[in-house]
């Protein structure tokens, strides 16, 4: 990295982008410069806003007619700026490629992926179809796709999201660029998934001598991939340096504060008692659920869950996405008709296959992960909170409704009363999930189902609602299943751990014992693949043998 | 192989379809006051009862009515659709003579229409004229009702300036004013097919636009040009195609009308002078052609949806 | 203020189908032969009389009064069976659903004109026939509508939610689903009455609307054009009503939608 002698394959000097909105213009990134040298990474980090994204876009003349570009963009030795979209025709996907973060919609759903692959390679090559075809197949193999012959024949939307982000970086190095930007290539996948793919980057470039500048929102990705690190915020640097040094010690506040919000796992594993009482909430007995399939066949989404939450305790549900953990926290909300076992609430029985599989359970509320779809947009913020305390009232006629009452639990998850009468896309994101927090906490639940609630939040607005978050849990003591992916999340706020993979319950137990000694293999892996914000840390961990 | 079967089962909604449309269009026939006999009764004066049982006999309406319907639509199916009470010929002949002239309209107008309206479509999208075409003159062309159009066009194409005919049918031996007599018509009933497809062309590639995609193509290199056909066009053609069969279901009415308005000789008039005179025969045989029509255009669009479309068939 | 421009002229628009024919002074039944063929602007006959010297004014206001009454209640009809059926399905699932939404794609597999012509024929034509007619032909569309919207929206967050927090069913149903669709149910409303505007002046054209002497739109069209050559004023009238009538009505749809739209609300 201190390798001086390395040929700097992009040089930006002063870069500015300008965005017309309406009649004014916008300006989202101001005098941004930095240089990325032969082989290495640069990671750019920041928070939605950051202008990050625009800024790897602009490289290659991607943000469209509204956007104003101006500065210096140097890629070995020829100035970009102002466009020459001839010359950017050439230049894409030849010598520089990109890869982005919904490797979903990234590619055209009505054409083979083996198709898509080959076109880009004729693109830029004098190939003959054949030649194209047996080259594509090779990429492929290369980015280690598991059965390459038959994906090749598919369609998009028959993949799985790693890999379809395979194949996108298949397509990326197709013509061996000199740079790749890769524009959050992980943060739409599976934390496992995630690990691999980074993986296969650090592979490619090493073979093939790349650079590439990364963009990111996670300081863990960074820890695990950077060389060098640039922080962004409105649109401005606010540090750069090697990765090591900006981890070890972060020059400005903003930094330091993001480092801070960033959920570690070992730094308070553990810190809460484990919960002995023998008051139980809510109790599964081998529950099970099956969801209607596409063609009349069931898919099995739980297989003989056994879990109870004792009352005031916090419990985390870690899984992937198809683990099934959702389902749980459905189930228990009454959404989800179970198939088999029984669900005790609040000594309610709930019979599988019975006439209430599926019924509304008084004593359970959620907050769901999309704050702003779980508030139906026509009603102000007052009338959500009033109409679901008078729902929850027909089964406890001891709740208030007065818009008193309303108005101080909006104070309590800190939403001044002046909010009472907007309308949901009058708040911001974080504003909305505090009003998702009030709605589950107004109606005195005994259990509390947060469908990663943070999930969607910038980290950290997420640090603060997470915060606030367990305030109110310990104050009203209600007991809660904080479904999460994230282990990390999950060692800070909870008690206890719940494992899932498809569908199943691999392993539960205290925080502290699951985070030091996992003893299921899968638990382990997904131990394995969280980035730690810890470079060094990450270095050690990928040079052991897995 | 997936196709296979798709279209296969396309096919067979299909047919069950036409069957449910005749079965409730000869109910709805059976449920109105007075019999096709008392029809022509009226209409000729004063009969003797023998001949009103006789007539009665000759179609079948002494039998039970689950009889005559099982017989009704063993006969549709066969295109024996009865004789004309006002023609006193085959029903099956007289619609087979006249289904001629309104298909070459309907073909020939969809056609324009259609292929105009991706044009238009995607050329506004391009450029201000063709955004302002579309969406200023669009909308007023598709408030015209076909007769007023139709009637517009006579008054100044053919009476002012007398650059076309007025009307009427000229025999295809001689084509040059076989085609010039088809202008008026072909042009009123493809304008508001155009301005519908260039409608939705429009939305369906501005919506399209801003896929992931379509950066993904830009940022792998391919030219403005083949962006715009690979990538944003093929896949805005899907809801096009939904709505063109739409509009063709729309232009067999619209055809009636045009029909009457340049007095054209087709199957729209002569449903409309047989309904006039309650003419059944004729009705049902000329509705079952033309649902059965109806029908078809609807399966040719679903299994195009599914060429189109790849995840459609593998649902 | 331009978003209410097109309100407030679809407002005059049934408020002169509605005062219209109180207002001119002439009955657009009687025949005047000895002022037949008026010329447009006459001191008498604002808009001219026809071949039989009926006031064209006094018809149009007459035919105004039945294109708008029979549009907009077929309209209102099409409008609450539809919503009924497409949500019932959307709502219920299971064979309920199935049912009531083949129905409906079979009702969509008859041509609407024929489908029209078809009733006219049986029926007779009258005005309560085709306000029938025309709801019938209308329902499909308002039942897709509503079942793919109350699909999308039953399963958004905020209605799972109002299950978790235990809303009862008719508030799920008329409280967090219903006001949520109602944006694309109110420009297709709109567009329903232009639609029904074409096909009914379209029946009227062929002599299948109501009854003549009564006055219709389509019906003067139809006649004007015999007197095309001589004066064709007596079919461009008409025409032009019936055109701005349907224009104004189609486009009231998009200045509908914004308007139920709560973004475009200031807060109180």
């Amino acid at each position: 990295m201190s390798d001086a002698a390395r040929e700097t394959v992009l040089s930006v000097r002063d870069l500015s982008i300008d965005f017309l909105a309406g009649r004014t213009r916008k300006s989202i990134v101001r005098t941004l410069s930095f240089d990325i040298a032969q082989r290495e990474t640069l990671a750019i980090v920041g928070e939605s806003g950051s202008g990050k994204s625009v800024t790897a876009l602009s490289l290659l003349g991607l943000l469209g007619p509204r956007a104003t570009v101006s500065g210096e963009i140097d890629f070995l030795g020829r100035n970009l700026l102002p466009y020459d979209f001839h010359h950017l025709t050439k230049l894409r996907g030849n010598e520089v490629s990109i890869i982005f973060q919904e490797p979903m919609s990234a590619l055209n759903p009505v054409y083979k992926v083996g198709q898509q692959l080959t076109d880009v390679i004729r693109n830029h090559t004098q190939l003959s179809v054949d030649q194209a075809r047996e080259h594509a197949m090779e990429l492929l193999r290369k980015v280690r796709l598991p059965t390459p012959k038959t994906k090749f024949a598919q369609y998009p939307f028959e993949l799985s999201g790693g890999q379809l982000q395979r194949v996108m970086i298949a397509m990326a190095i197709a013509c061996r660029p000199r740079l790749l930007i890769a524009d959050e290539p992980t943060t739409a996948l599976d934390v496992t998934v995630q690990a691999q793919i980074l993986d296969l980057l650090r592979e490619l470039q090493s073979e093939m001598g790349m650079s590439i500048l990364f963009i990111t929102h996670d300081f863990g990705v960074v820890a695990d991939i950077a060389d060098r690190v640039l922080v962004m915020r409105n649109g401005e640097k606010v540090e750069s340096g090697t990765a090591v040094d900006l981890f070890t010690d972060p020059k400005e506040d903003y930094t330091r504060e993001l480092l801070s919000a960033v959920p570690s796992l070992d730094r308070r594993v553990g810190n809460r008692a484990v919960q002995t009482g023998t008051d139980t909430v809510l109790q599964f007995r081998s529950v099970g659920v099956t969801f209607a399939g596409r063609r009349g066949d069931g898919i099995r989404a739980l297989d003989g869950i056994d879990l109870s939450i004792h009352r005031g305790e916090v419990v985390a549900l870690v899984g992937e996405s198809g683990s099934g953990k959702s389902t749980v926290g459905n189930v228990a909300a009454g959404l989800v008709r179970i198939d088999g076992g029984q669900v005790v609430l609040d000594g309610t029985v709930r019979q599988g296959n019975g006439a209430d599989a599926s019924r509304h359970s008084p004593g359970v509320s959620m907050v769901f992960q999309d704050a702003n779809a779980s508030l139906n947009p026509r009603m102000r913020i007052g009338a959500t909170l009033r109409a679901a305390l008078k729902w929850a009232r027909r089964s406890k006629p001891e709740l208030e409704t007065s818009d008193e009452y309303i108005k101080r639990i909006m104070a309590e998850v800190g939403l001044g009363a002046d909010l009472f009468n907007r309308f949901p896309h009058e708040l911001s994101g974080g504003q909305k999930q505090r009003v998702g927090i009030a709605r589950a906490l107004s109606v005195k639940p005994s259990l509390v189902v947060a469908d990663e609630p943070t999930s969607a939040l910038d980290v950290s607005v997420q640090k603060t609602v997470l915060d606030l978050f367990g305030k109110l849990q310990r104050e009203h003591g209600f007991a809660c299943i904080f479904i999460t992916h994230d282990l990390s999340l999950a060692s800070n706020i909870s008690s206890r751990v719940v494992v899932m993979y498809r569908g199943r319950i691999v392993e539960q137990g205290p925080t502290r014992r699951i985070l030091t000694a996992p003893s299921d293999p899968y638990t382990r892996a997904l131990l394995d693949s969280i980035p730690q914000p810890d470079p060094v840390l990450q270095r050690a961990r990928r040079t052991q043998p897995a | 192989m997936e196709l296979t079967t798709y279209s296969a089962k396309r096919l067979a909604i299909g047919l069950v379809m036409v069957v449910c449309v005749q079965v409730i269009i000869f109910l709805a026939v059976q449920v109105v006051p007075g019999d096709p006999v008392e029809a022509m009764m009226s209409e000729t004066g004063n009969i003797s009862p023998e001949i009103v049982a006789a007539l009665r006999e000759q179609f079948g309406l002494d039998q039970p009515l689950p009889v005559r319907l099982l017989e009704h639509m063993r006969e549709l199916f066969m295109l024996d659709f009865g004789t004309s009470f006002q023609y006193s010929q085959p029903a099956a002949a007289i619609i087979g003579s006249r289904l001629l002239v309104s298909l070459e309209l309907v073909v020939l107008s969809a056609f324009f229409g259609i292929a105009a309206g991706i044009f238009f479509g995607s050329w506004s999208v391009q450029t201000r004229i063709g955004n302002w075409l579309v969406s200023a003159l669009g909308p007023i062309i598709l408030s015209v009702p076909g007769y007023v159009a139709g009637s517009f066009f006579v008054l100044a194409l053919s009476l002012w300036l007398g650059w076309l005919p007025a009307g009427g049918m000229a025999p295809i031996s001689d084509p040059v004013e076989h085609l010039r007599r088809l202008v008026l018509p072909v042009l009123t009933l493809s304008l508001p097919i155009a301005a519908t497809i260039a409608k939705v062309t429009r939305y369906s590639i501005l919506e399209v636009r801003n896929q992931d995609w379509v950066r993904t193509s830009r940022a792998y290199g391919f030219s403005a040009r083949r962006t715009f056909r690979r990538d944003i066009l093929r896949n805005a053609l899907t809801p096009v195609l939904t709505v063109s069969a739409l509009e063709l279901g729309g232009l067999i009415g619209a055809t009636v009308l045009v029909e009457r308005v340049f007095n054209l000789p087709g199957l729209g008039s002569l449903l409309v002078s047989a309904v006039s005179v309650r003419d059944y025969p004729l009705i049902q045989g000329a509705v079952f052609v033309i649902s059965a029509f109806y029908i078809a255009i609807n399966i040719a669009a679903d299994i195009g949806y599914g060429f189109l479309d790849p995840r459609a068939a593998r649902r | 203020m331009r978003r209410y421009l097109l309100p407030v002229l679809a407002s005059a628009f049934v408020l002169f189908a509605i005062v219209g024919p109180l207002l001119v002074p002439h009955d657009p039944l009687a025949q005047n032969i000895v002022k037949r063929f008026a010329p447009l602007g006459s001191p008498e006959h604002l808009l001219g009389t026809d071949n039989f010297g009926r006031d064209v004014l006094a018809r149009i206001a007459a035919g105004a009064q039945v294109e708008l009454f029979t549009a907009v209640s077929a309209t209102l009809l099409a409008m609450t069976f539809g919503v009924l059926i497409g949500m019932t399905a959307a709502y219920s699932r299971g064979p309920t659903e199935g049912v009531l939404m083949r129905g409906v794609d079979v009702m969509l597999s008859i041509p609407p004109l024929i489908l029209a012509l078809l009733v006219v024929a049986a029926l007779g034509p009258s005005v309560p026939t085709l306000i029938g007619v025309l709801a019938l032909l209308f329902i499909p569309g308002f039942a897709r509508v509503a079942y793919g919207q109350t699909l999308e929206v039953r399963n958004r967050q905020f209605v799972e939610a109002a299950i978790i927090f235990g809303a009862p069913r008719r508030s799920i149903i008329l409280g967090q689903i219903l006001p949520n669709i109602m944006a694309p149910v109110l420009a297709q409303a709109s567009l329903t009455i232009a639609s029904a505007i074409l096909v009914g002046s379209g029946l009227g054209y062929l002599g299948l609307g109501i009854r003549p002497p009564a006055p219709s739109w389509g019906g003067m069209v139809a006649d004007g054009q015999r007197y095309m050559s001589s004066h064709p004023m007596l079919m461009i009238v008409p025409g032009i009503f019936v055109v701005s009538t349907i224009l104004i009505f189609s486009a009231l749809g998009d200045t509908l939608r914004a308007l139920w739209d709560p973004r475009e609300q200031r807060s109180r």
